[in-house]
């Protein structure tokens, strides 16, 4: 027989009859809707990291392997930052009209001149501090295709080659543009080790977004189950065979759900634009970063439906069987024991990662990644079990209260509405202690990798710095002192090198204290007082000691030298790069220094000079050391990005909650009006309606909490940063189950409230 | 080879159907002809139901057989079974059980358009049925706007809108007040004969009872003699 009439009949039962089916089609549609907007907005999120990393790759210079001639092209980039925004500059000398560019540029800029992206113009134009960075003249404008996001800030700065080849060389720029395969993170030990970004991307989108994505689409899917079993019961007695009933109800479910899911992606398509404003922390993006392949979308668009399908068949399965179980409100059949299996490997893989060795962290992760999503996925699936098991064994008890008996025999013949009620609460509760679990484990990585926030700041910049911007840092209060020095390495003997550094008196005394009775052109010997040179070798005065050509060209010095019997006890005055044995004293500063060395006050008005001093005068200076710049993943950009992923998954919970509890309550209206015939009490129906509610709902929590202490204990065990605020996400869970308790209770003590007609008791 | 295969609509040979550890029907042999009333009584709990959906094939029996038209419903499919439903049978239960999203109207022609009876034929046999019932200014409204009465009548007119050969009913008239039911007995008792349809209907009501060619009763899981 055709199946027409039968997908005509779906479609005519989409459109409903009445009230109550217009607000279920409104319901479904919308979250269908609201489910594929969260959809593809994850799905979209890997392409932007994807085709971010590829515009970085196609502007990163690629170096000759071989010296190249002098004049080629060069490129030196320094990481920066203006107050909280990260800051790209690259400085670029020996440029041709014939040199490589990077892509959204038309010409390089010539010494003195400057291209900048379109946020860095207008920040020199409206902040004091971009445009003291910054006062060479700005020749254009970088193109989008040259930027990882709208908002970057960048700038390419035109210097003369003499003045950079002074900051110290590089090498000639072979091309531009290259594949990044890895953008890494940028906090270090073992949280980089297990929260990579290939890692987190897949395991966070799975515990965060498409579980709580996919129970909420289920509930969606099964909304007026009660009353479209019984409909599709009546069908079958009619003379529909089971398939045919599936496909009434496939038809009238995916028909709507594909009406909701086109209404999400063309949301989703027009709200894409608008998110160029938005940003995560330092992350930014271009509204096409978000663009997803046709066949993502049209996955979406038929994959959500058919999900929906997949959920509404499987819950009218029963009616495969004997439709008259419907009629007469038989006892739901008890969910079978296969829905332990999801948590049950869960916990083993949990296990097995805490108790791999740490040469196999590889593995460890693995499991640990798949443990957490199975335990989330098990999390909803084992929870009518427990129920139903809970309330048998509490149905037997001959003592059970009037409010408890109703609650246990309705939990036991309904179709699992307080179950799925709760199954989103249980995995938010789990996702909740995961992404604190995780943010406190960042915290805690990156605050053992950082030192704390020192007094006394130490920027070391390779090569020379021009005297201009040498004597303007000089001459800024809280610096207090700028000094060039060049290091070499002088032979001993046999495999024996001493470490020797040649400045002028003046720079010794700008690095350490002690160097009062320092004189120019001598040889002294050294002790540095440093814990972290203790046991260090001091030379012997007598030692003969032989300089290598390359460091004499640098500074005047002799090729060959005696250690004197003067020596000097320097105390460094933030801490010393090495432990130096042997002074050599210039007349003046060393012009063809390989180092510079900055010591400030860290407070943020002489470290922002100090930045403005080297950018706009010593553009080509490579500085390194601690300059709070905040680029790529960092802690506080991993924690914004949890923090999202939490809110979608508690937006993705209350909207469940919102819809499953309409839902119940339109479908409770005659159970109601069934005890207000025989006069239950109103208090009575509330308390068996909250403990119906109430029980699932502290199984759920209780399994939440309890995987989410099996997960941190794996993530100590693998990673070895051991959290002490674990009792702050239990509390934090306990503080929202208790807040689901209220929620909950609140809404089902609402629908008693209803007002039961004198019609539905007539009905009833 | 099971009895009365020749001119009985609707036939069994030593029904036995168990749920659990009760024995629900216990050796049921039924025999009803084409056009003929017959009506199933008993206590609650009695079996009455389990057999009228045994005989209708919806529940298959753990020993026994049934024959609808001539066709061992043992020996068929359930897709089989459904489509004999859908063809040869109407059903009509305590609480009408109409499809609360369609209307009086599509609820009745359901039967026929399901087989495939075009759109338009199906809604004129509708109308005609429901104007014969009284209900033609209810057809466009859902069953949750009119009443009782109004919906077991049109309950009764989707059983029997198709002319099908048996006509089962569980306690058509139990929810309804006494005029409803008058109304909503004569009118299954009258479309049912007029059709030729045998009527199969399970009743607690002795007055219903009383307007069948036969009567059977249950306990306990047994017909009576």
């Amino acid at each position: 027989m055709s199946y027409l009439p039968f997908v005509r009949l779906g479609l005519r039962l989409c459109r409903g009859g009445g009230a109550t089916g217009l607000v279920r089609l409104v319901l479904q549609a919308a979250a269908v809707a609201f489910g594929a907007f969260v959809l593809l907005a994850t799905l979209a999120a890997p392409g932007v990291a994807e085709r971010q990393d590829g515009r970085i790759g196609k502007r990163e210079p690629v170096l000759a392997t071989s010296a190249g001639t002098a004049d080629c092209l060069k490129l030196r980039t320094v990481e920066d930052n203006i107050g909280s925004r990260p800051l790209r500059r690259v400085a670029v000398w020996n440029t041709t009209a014939q040199s490589p560019r990077p892509p959204g540029m038309l010409a390089w800029p010539a010494a003195g001149e400057i291209v900048v992206s379109p946020a860095l113009a207008e920040l020199i134009g409206d902040d004091a501090r971009a445009a003291a960075r910054f006062p060479q003249r700005v020749v254009g404008i970088v193109d989008p295709a040259g930027l990882v996001a709208p908002d970057e800030l960048l700038a390419y700065v035109g210097v003369p080659a003499a003045e950079a080849e002074r900051a110290g060389g590089t090498q000639c720029v072979e091309r531009i543009g290259t594949k990044i395969r890895h953008r890494g993170a940028s906090w270090a030990g073992a949280v980089e080790e297990v929260l990579r970004p290939a890692v987190l991307v897949p395991v966070g989108m799975a515990v965060f977004v498409l579980i709580p994505l996919g129970i909420f689409l289920a509930a969606s899917a099964r909304l007026s189950a009660a009353t479209r079993e019984r409909r599709l019961a009546a069908l079958r007695l009619l003379g529909a065979d089971a398939r045919q009933t599936q496909v009434v109800n496939a038809v009238e479910t995916g028909a709507v759900a594909a009406v909701g899911a086109a209404i999400g992606i063309a949301g989703w398509l027009s709200a894409r634009g608008g998110t160029e404003q938005v940003s995560l922390g330092h992350l930014h993006w271009f509204a096409e970063d978000l663009s997803l392949s046709p066949f993502t979308v049209a996955l979406t668009a038929v994959g959500l439906p058919l999900y929906a399908v997949a959920v509404a068949t499987g819950a009218f399965a029963r009616l495969r069987g004997n439709p008259l179980h419907a009629f007469r409100n038989a006892a739901s059949r008890r969910p079978a024991l296969l829905r332990i299996a999801p948590i049950t490997c869960g916990v083993v893989l949990l296990a097995g990662a805490a108790a791999l060795p740490a040469t196999r962290a590889f593995w460890a992760l693995l499991a640990f990644a798949a443990g957490l999503v199975l335990t989330a996925v098990g999390l909803p699936l084992v929870t009518p079990l427990l129920v139903q098991t809970v309330w048998q064994r509490l149905n037997r008890r001959p003592g059970l209260p009037p409010a408890l008996r109703i609650a246990g025999r309705r939990a036991l013949a309904s179709d699992g509405a307080a179950a799925r009620l709760v199954a989103t609460v249980g995995v938010t509760l789990f996702a909740a202690g995961i992404g604190l679990g995780a943010a406190e484990h960042v915290r805690l990585a990156e605050s053992l990798a950082t030192p704390s926030a020192p007094t006394q700041l130490k920027l070391t910049l390779d090569g020379a710095v021009n005297p201009t911007a040498l004597d303007a840092l000089r001459a800024t209060p809280g610096i207090r002192g700028a000094s060039q020095y060049v290091y070499a390495s002088a032979e001993l003997g046999a495999e024996k090198r001493a470490d020797v550094m040649i400045a002028s008196c003046a720079d010794v005394r700008g690095l350490f204290d002690g160097a009062e009775a320092c004189s120019p052109e001598r040889v002294y010997r050294l002790h540095i007082n440093s814990p972290d040179f203790s046991g260090e070798r001091q030379l012997p005065a007598g030692t003969t000691l032989r300089l290598a050509p390359a460091a004499e060209t640098n500074c005047p010095a002799a090729r060959t030298i005696v250690a004197p019997a003067d020596k000097l006890e320097l105390t460094p005055k933030l801490y010393a790069d090495r432990p130096y044995q042997l002074l050599i004293t210039t007349a003046a500063d060393c012009t063809a220094a390989q180092t510079t060395t900055v010591l400030l006050r860290n407070e943020a008005p002489i470290l922002e000079r100090a930045r403005q001093i080297l950018a706009a005068q010593a553009p080509a200076s490579n500085v390194q050391g601690f300059l709070g710049t905040t680029q790529g993943l960092g802690g506080a950009t991993v924690t914004v990005i949890i923090g999202a992923l939490m809110a979608i998954t508690l937006i993705l919970c209350l909207a469940a909650l919102v819809v499953v509890a309409v839902d119940r309550l339109i479908e409770r209206r005659k159970l109601i009006a069934a005890l207000r015939i025989v006069g239950v009490p109103r208090r009575t129906e509330a308390a068996a309606d909250m403990a119906e509610v109430a029980l699932p709902l502290v199984i759920s929590a209780a399994m939440a909490m309890a995987a989410t202490a099996g997960a941190v204990y794996t993530a100590i065990e693998i990673t070895g940063v051991t959290t002490r605020r674990f009792g702050h996400i239990l509390l934090t869970q306990v503080g929202l189950t208790a807040t689901a308790v209220v929620l909950l209770t609140a809404v089902v003590y609402v629908g008693t409230l209803l007002r039961t007609s004198s019609e539905d008791l007539r009905r009833e | 080879m099971g009895i009365g295969v020749g001119a009985d609509v609707v036939s069994s040979d030593g029904l036995t159907y168990t749920v659990g550890q009760t024995v629900a029907v216990r050796e049921a042999s039924v025999r009803v002809s084409r056009g003929e009333v017959v009506a199933i009584t008993g206590p609650s709990g009695s079996g009455k139901s389990t057999l009228l959906f045994l005989l209708a094939g919806v529940l298959s029996p753990d020993k026994g057989s049934v024959y609808l038209n001539g066709v061992d419903l043992s020996a068929v499919d359930d897709r089989a079974r459904a489509g004999l439903r859908l063809r040869q049978c109407g059903f009509v239960m305590q609480f009408g059980d109409l499809i609360p999203e369609l209307t009086l109207a599509e609820n009745v022609e359901l039967p026929l358009r399901l087989t495939g009876v075009s759109a338009r034929k199906a809604r004129a046999t509708a109308d005609g049925l429901l104007a014969r019932l009284g209900l033609d200014g209810e057809r466009n409204r859902t069953p949750s706007r009119v009443s009782g009465g109004q919906a077991q009548r049109a309950a009764i007119a989707r059983a029997l809108v198709h002319q099908p050969s048996v006509v089962f009913a569980d306690e058509p008239t139990g929810a309804l007040d006494s005029r409803s039911a008058a109304q909503s007995l004569s009118a299954l008792l009258d479309l049912a004969r007029a059709g030729g349809s045998a009527l199969i209907l399970v009743t607690h009501a002795a007055e219903v009872a009383a307007e069948a060619d036969r009567v059977l009763t249950m306990r306990d899981g047994v017909l009576q003699a």
